[in-house]
């Protein structure tokens, strides 16, 4: 687990990061840093590349130009100390697994049995699913199902999070619970965060800082320091003035975003 | 267009590859050239044969019987497999008789087929259709069996009567399965119809190359069996097109009842 | 599958519904085999027809055949070939399925040679191999791994060529070695496909086993039946038919037993997407 005593410095950085296919351009220059720690949420409106962008980071996608860097050190490839927690939850798990089974996975070279077993059973716990530890993925509800993942995420103990709309495909009172599921992590196990979302309001909710991105050619919109109380919860944060002072304007720049993208001579519908 | 043209050009050439080292294993003796004739002279007697009405003559009679089992299995099949599908009690009892007889080999039944019909083409033709049958009988069985029994009581509750539900209803959810066991029978049939020959003596492919082998052809017993695989090849092919035609409409006019 | 259980307290109950549920399980089990067998046995003895012995003078033939030499002579080592020749196929099938699935321009290059051999009806191949390399116990394994391993194999690539996109990513950010990845991710994903491969080469196997021994033999089960239907022993060539349907059942209740262990998952899964 990161060492949340020592000074914070950039862990990710992003610069000048480019990705083409062919003559289209989808992102055309982001750049950003996160520092150990934080949490950080991307948003953008629908065809942003935000997909791409995450999986550039996650060393899935090769860039067509720019840097990415974690500790320093470039990503060409899915960096050891770094973990995904894909939006679709039900095809990342493995149906003939267990639970338990599908949480130990990435750890069985890396760990010795008996300190596996802890550990799974410590994650299970952190996420509520002690029960069904024995259990099969699709015997488990979709929030469930999310849950194993993030779980299983945790349990490879990464210095970098990154959380591709994971709660996308989950009904609304799941995703509340599971948006604290996430701060709950966050401050436990002293994870940086990547979380990648459409949803305004979480973002604001969940972030420490909130990117903003146009259409493509993606460049950063805006990156805006959320300055709520560290100490958040649905009901009352959520009835801050601060807050809806917050999700208003990420909400005015999504809408700057898409309205720039239309009135551009251009304009094409993105490939993904 | 590189992309698409990448596959077709890999496959050709690896056809070539494999001609290549079979000519070359033959040639230089890494196999026993007599035996295993190269690919030069196995296209020569692929070429005389077909110069040679006899050997039409021979696929002709081959198509025939497994024309006449696919067709008789065909039959049985539907018909036998649309009763007992579609009456419950039916499908319980003769369930374990299904379970008993479809695991039986068909070759086992050759000896009992030659001592009823000799070696006649009628031998051939019991284990032809009994193979195929249940390859066609398990499909419509399920496939009847896979009626949504929403959309039935639906029309039930409409009045529909039970011919007309049979086919606005049972008949498009059987159709794939039934195309399925088509296609199934037709590989099955094939197979059992050259064992007929092989075994039995049954004019066609099979007793073709068997003589061949006998006078020594090699290259000719070769070039037989690229016939049969080519045959069976252009056989799937024509299935797989009768399959599209056929389920290519149903599945529109599917769309519009099923409730 | 039998009518909701609604719809079943709407019909009228008939005599059957009033027994017991077990006793109404084994009735629907062995009620037609036995109407069957009584059918049989009434037939041979109104009507005896040389060519259809008595249900139990075959039974008598059979004790008398295959309990004891012959079991040894013939028997065991038809099978043994069989399960052998099925075993390489699979193994062999399997081994090369995942490398071809895996390397695209490998499986472009060599699918349609494949396909073709597939394509080809294996008893064919019995005459073809005994050409090279005789009719001895390797030609005979050889005989059915060559008809045999076609639909493990390229069923094998079809299923290593399915996994999902999903999964793959997942095991590649989370850092699997190559031995993790099949072991874990391609073997288990691809596996219905695998066990429906291997379910197609059991039959064939049977069929080569069988020709193999009526053509160019002298042992064997195939070479015993034939041999008893041309000397006019017809009970002893029915016991053999019904020792042959034996060994096919007993391997497709063995391959059920195994699909059932294989692939439990599979199926808890699909009634979880069909709910």
């Amino acid at each position: 687990m990161p060492d949340q005593t020592s000074s914070p410095t950039a862990l990710l950085r992003v610069e000048g990061l480019r990705k083409s296919y062919g003559d289209f351009v989808t992102l055309q220059n982001i750049s950003f840093t996160a520092k150990q720690g934080e949490l950080i949420c991307i948003v953008g409106p629908s065809g942003a590349g935000k997909t791409t962008l995450l999986k550039c980071i996650a060393g899935l996608l090769a860039p067509s130009g720019g840097i990415i860097e974690l500790d320093g050190e470039p990503v060409t490839a899915p960096p050891k100390k770094m973990a995904v927690v894909f939006q679709e939850y039900g095809r990342s798990l493995m149906p003939w697994m267990t639970v338990r089974r599908n949480v130990e996975l990435p750890l069985l070279r890396t760990t010795p049995k008996a300190e596996r077993r802890q550990l799974v059973d410590k994650v299970l716990d952190a996420v509520g699913l002690s029960a069904a530890a024995d259990k099969y993925p699709w015997q488990l509800s979709g929030g469930m199902q999310q849950r194993v993942a993030i779980a299983r995420a945790v349990a490879y103990s990464p210095e970098v999070l990154i959380m591709d709309e994971p709660f996308a495909a989950v009904d609304a009172q799941t995703r509340a619970d599971l948006e604290d599921l996430v701060r709950y992590i966050w401050t436990k196990f002293g994870v940086t965060v990547i979380f990648v979302t459409h949803d305004i309001d979480e973002s604001v909710y969940l972030g420490q800082r909130v990117i903003v991105l146009s259409m493509p050619p993606t460049v950063v919109q805006e990156d805006l320091t959320i300055d709520l109380p560290a100490e958040r919860d649905q009901l009352t944060t959520r009835a801050l003035p601060r807050f809806t002072e917050l999700r208003t304007h990420v909400y005015a720049q999504i809408q700057r975003a898409k309205r720039d993208n239309e009135r551009r001579p251009d304009h094409e519908a993105p490939a993904a | 267009m590189r992309r698409r043209l990448q596959p077709v050009l890999l496959g050709l050439l690896g056809i070539l590859v494999f001609l290549a080292v079979w000519q070359l294993a033959s040639t230089v003796g890494w196999v026993n050239g007599r035996y295993v004739p190269p690919p030069t002279e196995v296209f020569a007697a692929l070429g005389r044969l077909v110069l040679d009405l006899h050997y039409w003559r021979t696929i002709g009679n081959t198509l025939i019987t497994w024309a006449i089992g696919l067709g008789i299995a065909g039959v049985l099949a539907l018909v036998l497999g649309t009763v007992i599908g579609m009456i419950p009690v039916l499908r319980r009892y003769t369930r374990s008789t299904v379970e008993f007889l479809r695991p039986i080999p068909s070759v086992a039944i050759i000896p009992l087929a030659i001592l009823l019909f000799g070696l006649d083409r009628e031998s051939s033709l019991v284990i032809v259709v009994f193979a195929t049958f249940w390859q066609i009988f398990i499909q419509v069985l399920y496939g009847v069996a896979d009626v949504d029994p929403v959309a039935r009581d639906t029309q039930r509750s409409f009045g529909l009567s039970a011919p007309s539900r049979f086919r606005h209803l049972v008949l498009p959810t059987a159709l794939p399965y039934i195309m399925t066991g088509l296609r199934l029978g037709a590989t099955v049939a094939l197979i059992l119809t050259v064992t007929g020959e092989l075994i039995i003596g049954v004019d066609g492919i099979g007793r073709l190359l068997v003589q061949r082998g006998t006078a020594a052809d090699y290259a000719g017993v070769y070039a037989l069996v690229v016939t049969a695989g080519v045959l069976a090849l252009i056989i799937n092919l024509l299935v797989r097109v009768i399959e599209r035609r056929v389920l290519g409409w149903h599945q529109s006019v599917r769309a519009e009842v099923v409730l | 599958m039998s009518a909701p259980a609604v719809t079943r307290r709407l019909l009228p109950t008939s005599a059957s519904r009033r027994l017991p549920r077990w006793l109404d399980g084994l009735l629907e089990a062995i009620g037609l085999p036995l109407v069957l067998l009584a059918l049989w046995a009434l037939s041979a003895l109104v009507a005896p027809n040389r060519r259809f012995p008595a249900p139990w003078t075959i039974a008598e033939a059979f004790v008398k055949t295959w309990v004891g030499d012959a079991f040894f002579v013939d028997v065991a080592p038809s099978v043994s070939r069989l399960l052998i020749g099925l075993a390489l196929a699979a193994v062999i099938g399997i081994a090369l399925g995942l490398l071809v699935g895996s390397v695209r321009w490998l499986r472009q290059l060599v699918e349609p040679v494949f396909e073709f051999f597939r394509a080809v009806p294996p008893p064919m191949l019995v005459p073809l191999l005994a050409l090279t390399l005789g009719i001895g116990d390797t030609a005979k394994i050889v005989v059915i791994i060559a008809g045999t391993v076609w639909p493990v194999l390229l069923n094998t690539v079809e299923g290593v060529r399915s996994v999902d996109e999903v999964q793959r990513e997942t095991a590649t950010s989370y850092q699997l070695s190559t031995l993790q990845r099949v072991r874990f991710i391609i073997l288990p994903s691809a596996a219905p496909q695998i066990m429906a491969g291997i379910r197609q080469s059991l039959s064939i196997g049977i069929i080569l086993m069988v020709i193999s021994e009526m053509t160019n033999a002298s042992s064997g089960l195939g070479y015993r039946i034939t041999f008893f239907q041309q000397n006019f022993q017809i009970p002893e060539m029915w016991s053999g038919i019904i020792l042959l349907g034996i060994i096919g059942i007993a391997l497709a209740v063995l391959f059920q037993l195994a699909e059932r262990f294989v692939l439990g998952w599979y199926r808890g899964l699909k009634e979880t997407e069909r709910a």
